[in-house]
C-alpha cells in the first residue's frame, strides 16, 4: 500500500523544511511533493544531475558502493537527497531552510522514512 | 720553597690565567649584532625557498666558529633565527594542511582540488585512487554549481557531503576560491561525517594558495 504522501508530510513538518519530494534521477522529474517551494521541480533537476554525477563517478572507479545520502550546504538551505534502497534511480529530496533546522535531525528522519516507504 | 715564594708563585699563575678568559664587554657583543643583521634576510626568505633555509643552516656553523669565543646570549640568537622564520611567515604549507586534514579518526584520503581541470593540488593518504575520485568529484560539484547558475540563482555551494556504503566524502569549496575544494574521503566504519566535515571548515582558514 503506497504511504509516499503520508511520508513525504511527515518529513515536510520537521522544523525548518521547505519542500519533500519523491524524484526519479533518470528524467529529473518528481513524481510527488510536499510544501511550497516555488523553486521545487528545478532543484530536483539539479539534484538529478548530482545523483548522475555521483553514480558515473563510482561507475568509473569500478566501486561496488550505493549511495547512501548526499547532503548539500547551500548559503541559505539544506538538501537531503537520498535514493531509495528498493529503487535506487529514485530518490528522497529535502530542502531545509539553514538556519531553522538540525540537518543530523532531518538526516536521521529522511533515512527513516527512505525504509518505510512503498511505492 | 719559603711560603712567601710558594704565594707570589701562586699569584702570579692567577693573573696569567686572567687574559685567557673570554671578554664580556659590549664592543664584542655589538660587533655580532651587526653581523646578525646580515643573517636575519636570508632566514626570512627561509620559508619561500627550501634552498635559502639551507643556505640560512649554513651559515650557522659557520658563526658558530666564531661564536665559540663570544657571550652566551650571542652564540644563541644567530642560531635561533632559521627556527623563528617560518613562524614569522605564518603560513603553513599545503603538505602541513593536508596532514591536518588526514587528522580525524578514520581518514583514508584527503586532497586539495581545482574543479576546472578536476585535476590535484595536493594530496595525502592512500587507500582511494585518488585522481580518478577527485576528476568525478569535480564533475559533481560543477554539475550541482551549474544547475545553480542555470537557474539564475545565486546561492554557494558550502559544502557537498556524500555517504556510500563503506566511505563517506565531503567536497568543500574554499570560501575564498570557490573554484578549488577540499576532498575527504574517511573509511564509514571508522569515521564521524560531522567530524571530517569540521576538519574540513577547520582547514580553509589554513589554506594559502
Amino acid at each position: 500500500m503506497s504511504n509516499i504522501t503520508e511520508s513525504l508530510q511527515r518529513l515536510i513538518e520537521l522544523a525548518g523544511a521547505r519542500s519533500a519530494a519523491l524524484v526519479d534521477s533518470s528524467s529529473g522529474m518528481v513524481l510527488s511533493h510536499a510544501g511550497s517551494d516555488a523553486n521545487l521541480e528545478i532543484t530536483a533537476a539539479a539534484n538529478t544531475e548530482l545523483v548522475r554525477a555521483q553514480l558515473k563517478s563510482l561507475g568509473t572507479l569500478g566501486s561496488k558502493d550505493v549511495i547512501d545520502d548526499i547532503l548539500i550546504t547551500l548559503t541559505t538551505q539544506y538538501d537531503i537527497v537520498r535514493p531509495l534502497a528498493t529503487n535506487p534511480s529514485i530518490f528522497l529530496y529535502l530542502a531545509m531552510d539553514k538556519n531553522k533546522s538540525n540537518l543530523a535531525m532531518a538526516r536521521y528522519k529522511v533515512a527513516e522514512c527512505e525504509k518505510q516507504l512503498e511505492l | 720553597m719559603s711560603f712567601e715564594s710558594r704565594l707570589t708563585g701562586g699569584l702570579r699563575r692567577k693573573k696569567e690565567k686572567e687574559p685567557e678568559r673570554p671578554d664580556y664587554s659590549e664592543p664584542d657583543f655589538s660587533s655580532w649584532a651587526a653581523k646578525l643583521d646580515d643573517f636575519i634576510p636570508a632566514a626570512k626568505a627561509a620559508p619561500a625557498t627550501g634552498a635559502a633555509t639551507s643556505v640560512a643552516e649554513a651559515e650557522v656553523p659557520v658563526e658558530a666558529d666564531v661564536l665559540v669565543e663570544a657571550s652566551a646570549p650571542a652564540a644563541v640568537v644567530p642560531v635561533e633565527a632559521p627556527a623563528v622564520a617560518p613562524a614569522a611567515d605564518d603560513r603553513p604549507s599545503l603538505e602541513e594542511v593536508l596532514k591536518q586534514l588526514l587528522s580525524f579518526d578514520g581518514a583514508m584520503c584527503v586532497a586539495v582540488v581545482d574543479s576546472e581541470s578536476g585535476m590535484i593540488l595536493g594530496h595525502a593518504g592512500s587507500g582511494v585512487d585518488i585522481e580518478l575520485a577527485a576528476a568525478g568529484a569535480s564533475v559533481i560539484l560543477r554539475a550541482r554549481l551549474g544547475s545553480i547558475k542555470a537557474l539564475g540563482g545565486e546561492e554557494q555551494i558550502d559544502d557537498v557531503l556524500i555517504s556510500l556504503t563503506s566511505q563517506v566524502q565531503i567536497i568543500h569549496p574554499l570560501p575564498r576560491n570557490p573554484s578549488i575544494f577540499t576532498y575527504l574521503i574517511g573509511d564509514k566504519a571508522k569515521s564521524s561525517l560531522a567530524m571530517a566535515r569540521y576538519k574540513a571548515a577547520e582547514a580553509d582558514l589554513l589554506i594559502q594558495l
